[in-house]
Formats: C-alpha cells, structure tokens, sequence
C-alpha cells in the first residue's frame, strides 16, 4: 500500500513536465555552465576548479534539494487539500500516516536519483571521490528529514498549489541565499564565516552548505562536528513534525 | 441498519443552511433527496459524511454516534485529484487502499471506463470525471453510499444502465442509497422514500407511493408533481 503511493506520487511528479523541467532545468544548468568554463580555458585550472566546486556544484545541490525535496512535496500537498483528495483517502484503509509516508519514500526516491546523477555529472567535469559523494547524498537525506515536515507546515498555511508555487520564491531565497550569500560576503570581507553561522543555525540549507564545501576540500573543517549536524537536522525535523501535525489539516 | 439525523443545525458565517434538520434511512432502501439550490442538500450531505460538522443535533448510525462516518462511502459531484495519473491508476490505487474492494466490471463497462482508461486526469471531460468519481464512490465499498447528482454529465444509454445496476446490485447487497439528484423523472422506479427539504428544513417525506396518493391531484406526473405541489416550484427551474 505504502509502496504504491510512493509509486503514484513519483509518477505524478514525473508526468508534470512543467514542474519536472523547473525542478531539473537549474542544477543542471549549472553542469553545462560548469563544461563551458573548463572547455573554453577562460580562467586557470585551480579558479576553475573553485569556481565549480565553491559556486555552481554547492547551488546544484541546495537548489536541487529544495525543489525536489521542499517545493514539490508543498505544492502537492497544498494541491491534496485544496483538491479535497482526502475526502476520498480517509475512507479507504490508508490512514493518513501510511500515507504521508508513502509520499516521502517518493520525495526520498526522486530527490536521490536527481542527486547521483547531479553529482555523476560534475564528477565528469571535476574529481570527488565516491566517500565525498556519499556524505553528500547522506546529508541530504537528513536535510530532505527536516524539510519535509515543514512542506506539511506550508501547505497547511497555503490554499492551494499555485498560491503555494508563488510563496516557495521568496522562501527559497530566503533558505539559499542567506547562507550563499553570508558566506560569500563574509570571505570576500575576510572573516569567517563560521563565526556568524550561529545566527543561520535555523536553516537547514546550513548543514547541507557547509558539509558539501567541506567534502568537495574547500574549507579545512566544518562550523560544527558532523555527527551534531545530524542530529540537529534529526531534532529539527522532530520538532518541525510535530507542528505539521496541527496546522496541515487533511479538511 | 439505521442512520438517523437528530435536529441537524449547520450554519456558514452565521448564515442558517440547515434548519434541526431530522431524517432516518434503512438499509436496503433508496432514498431521493429534494430541493432547489441553496437548499441545504449539499451540505447535509456533508456533514452526513463528516467532511463538515454539524453545529448542533446529532448524526445516528445503528444507536451510536461513533464511527458513523466509516460506514458511508459519497461519490462528489466531481473528481478533481490525481491530475497527472491515467485513469485506471487512480482506479488500481484506491483498489490497493481499500483492503475490501468492490471492483465491478459491470459498473466498470456501464459507465464505459474502458474507452478512455488510458486518459490522463487532467484531460478528462466532465462527464468522465463524474463516472470515476460513481465508480470510486461503490469501489470503497461501504454499507451506506451518498450519490450527489449521479446522473447529470452522463449520456442517456449510461443513466438507463446505471439505473439498472443500482435497482439490482444495490438490494442485492441491502445497501442504503442516499440519492441527490434533480433527475427525476426517468428514474422514479428507483426511489422509495422521498426526503423534501427547503429552507434547510425538511418540509415534506415520506414512502413514494404514499406521497403520489396524497398529492395525486398535482398539475405535473410523478414525483415533480409531489415537489411542485410541496413548494410550488419546478425541479431544477422557477416557481409557479
């Protein structure tokens, strides 16, 4: 039962070919822009090298999570309330659990492939060892953990899909570029950005960001030990879940 | 099996839709509910199946107010869900949600599913979505089904087959049939009881052959007659 909903909501996402080429189209793009660079020798090997690793394959990947792991799973689950899907699904045998459930194995399954296949494509372009490329996809797993609730939380908030859909802009801005940003302007400032990460603690774009940057060798250690990351995403995730319980109503 | 309504109050913004609105049904009966839009049928068919609650009375089923919302299966008046899934997937998907299925092939080729099984949610007519939603509603299989307008959007040879499998496979299976709809007059052989509501209050029922005696001087045949002769208005038009 749980794997058939998995298998509808993959196949749903898959069919929406508008949804699907937004959610593909930028990490992606980020590849071609990245085989462009090493191609026409417009900067040295090593600019390169921090080009691709520091900007487009980190924007990749949190881009590449949010809209596959966040965005998509919002407006769908905003479109399941506004579409009154659950009239239908309560009066079946699938509680709501089972199927909210069987919709993140889905979420975990599509965001998965997309990131191999993200991280196969630059490891065309760059080396990353295989160990490298696991932590990254494990780390993502934990922050897809945390965000997942609080697509519940947005959809409950939000009428349906498309009002949804218009809301995740600013919101992506807001988790990506608040930790892209601080940490390009407090290096170009020469200071740490480590020292003001306190302040993004809530975002979990955070751990992803500064994981990846410490796999891909571009910063000598990460703000906090890993394993701590895991287990914020974990409590985050918790916490975030049990909000989700009451503002996402199934009437 | 009894599902009784007990003095069901239903307001919006403040705005009364139903009136201590008072009814019981029995299995193995059909029951048509009437009334002009705005009446309140809607709504009463909502809260009868719990996608609203009611502000005060009480819902019944068998002298026991839990679990009352189990029992009753509704086929909408539309099927807006799963855009992107071919009609026979979101079909095989709620066969799998629901461990006791009633998957009939008969209803399957009455409302001629086959012929466009293949087709995509989104790119179903109205009528289509209308039959997934009557095919859904008797799949989910419950001892109570609540059709709202199960003929409107259907072409005439599928309404004469679903009148058919509703007068036969339903009291095969002693089912309660709750019955919205302004279609009336070719499938009055279905109906039993009468249910009248105005105002969001009940304001005429009882068994149909009962109501066709007491109103038998009605200026028009059947049950439009009982109803214009009720509230001196035309199913689905105007007053008098």
């Amino acid at each position: 039962m749980i794997l058939q909903i998995a298998r509808m909501y993959m196949l749903e996402n898959l069919r929406n070919v508008g949804v699907l080429f937004g959610n593909l189209v930028t990490p992606f793009l980020f590849i071609f822009i990245s085989w462009i660079f090493k191609i026409s020798s417009v900067v040295s090997e090593e600019s390169l090298l921090f080009i691709i690793k520091g900007q487009f394959m980190s924007f990749s990947i949190l881009l590449l999570l949010f809209q596959f792991a966040f965005s998509s799973s919002t407006i769908y689950l905003a479109d399941l309330k506004a579409e009154r899907t659950f009239n239908w699904i309560q009066r079946t045998d699938a509680t709501p659990l089972k199927y909210y459930v069987g919709m993140g194995i889905g979420v975990v399954t599509l965001m998965n492939i997309n990131l191999i296949l993200v991280l196969l494509g630059y490891r065309l372009l760059i080396d990353i060892p295989l160990v490298s490329m696991a932590m990254i996809v494990l780390v993502s797993n934990f922050v897809l953990l945390a965000l997942y609730p609080l697509s519940f939380i947005l959809a409950g908030l939000f009428r349906n899909g498309k009002v949804a859909q218009s809301m995740l802009v600013p919101i992506m801005l807001v988790l990506m570029f608040s930790i892209t940003m601080t940490t390009m302007f407090t290096s170009l400032a020469g200071k740490n950005p480590h020292d003001y990460f306190v302040f993004l603690s809530w975002n979990p774009m955070l751990y992803l960001n500064d994981i990846v940057q410490f796999n891909l060798d571009l910063i000598q250690k990460t703000w906090m030990p890993q394993y701590q990351y895991f287990l914020i995403l974990t409590g985050l995730s918790l916490v975030l879940a049990t909000i989700a319980r009451k503002v996402y109503s199934i009437r | 099996m009894q599902l009784s309504l007990q003095d069901v109050v239903k307001q919006y913004n403040g705005t009364t839709i139903l009136n201590g609105v008072s009814a019981s049904f029995y299995a193995g009966h059909c029951y048509l509910l009437l009334g002009q839009n705005g009446a309140g049928k809607s709504t009463l068919a909502k809260c009868m199946v719990g996608d609203e609650k009611v502000d005060a009375g009480s819902i019944i089923l068998n002298g026991s107010t839990s679990q009352v919302f189990d029992e009753i299966a509704m086929q909408y008046q539309t099927f807006e869900s799963y855009k992107h899934l071919r009609i026979r997937e979101i079909i095989q998907l709620f066969k799998i949600l629901t461990e006791n299925a009633y998957y009939s092939e008969e209803l399957y080729e009455i409302l001629g599913i086959h012929s466009y099984e293949r087709m995509l949610l989104k790119n179903a007519s109205g009528g289509q979505r209308k039959a997934v939603s009557i095919f859904l509603a008797f799949l989910l299989n419950k001892p109570i089904l609540l059709l709202d307008e199960p003929f409107a959007d259907l072409d005439l040879m599928k309404k004469k087959k679903l009148l058919y499998f509703l007068q036969t496979s339903m009291q095969q299976q002693n089912k309660l049939l709750i019955i919205i709809s302004h279609e009336v007059a070719e499938f009055e052989a279905l109906f039993d009881y009468i249910y009248i509501l105005d105002k969001g209050k009940i304001v005429e029922h009882g068994k149909k052959d009962e109501l066709q005696q007491k109103y038998k001087h009605a200026v028009l045949p059947g049950i439009e007659g009982i109803y214009f002769d009720v509230t001196g208005q035309v199913l689905g038009g105007r007053g008098a």
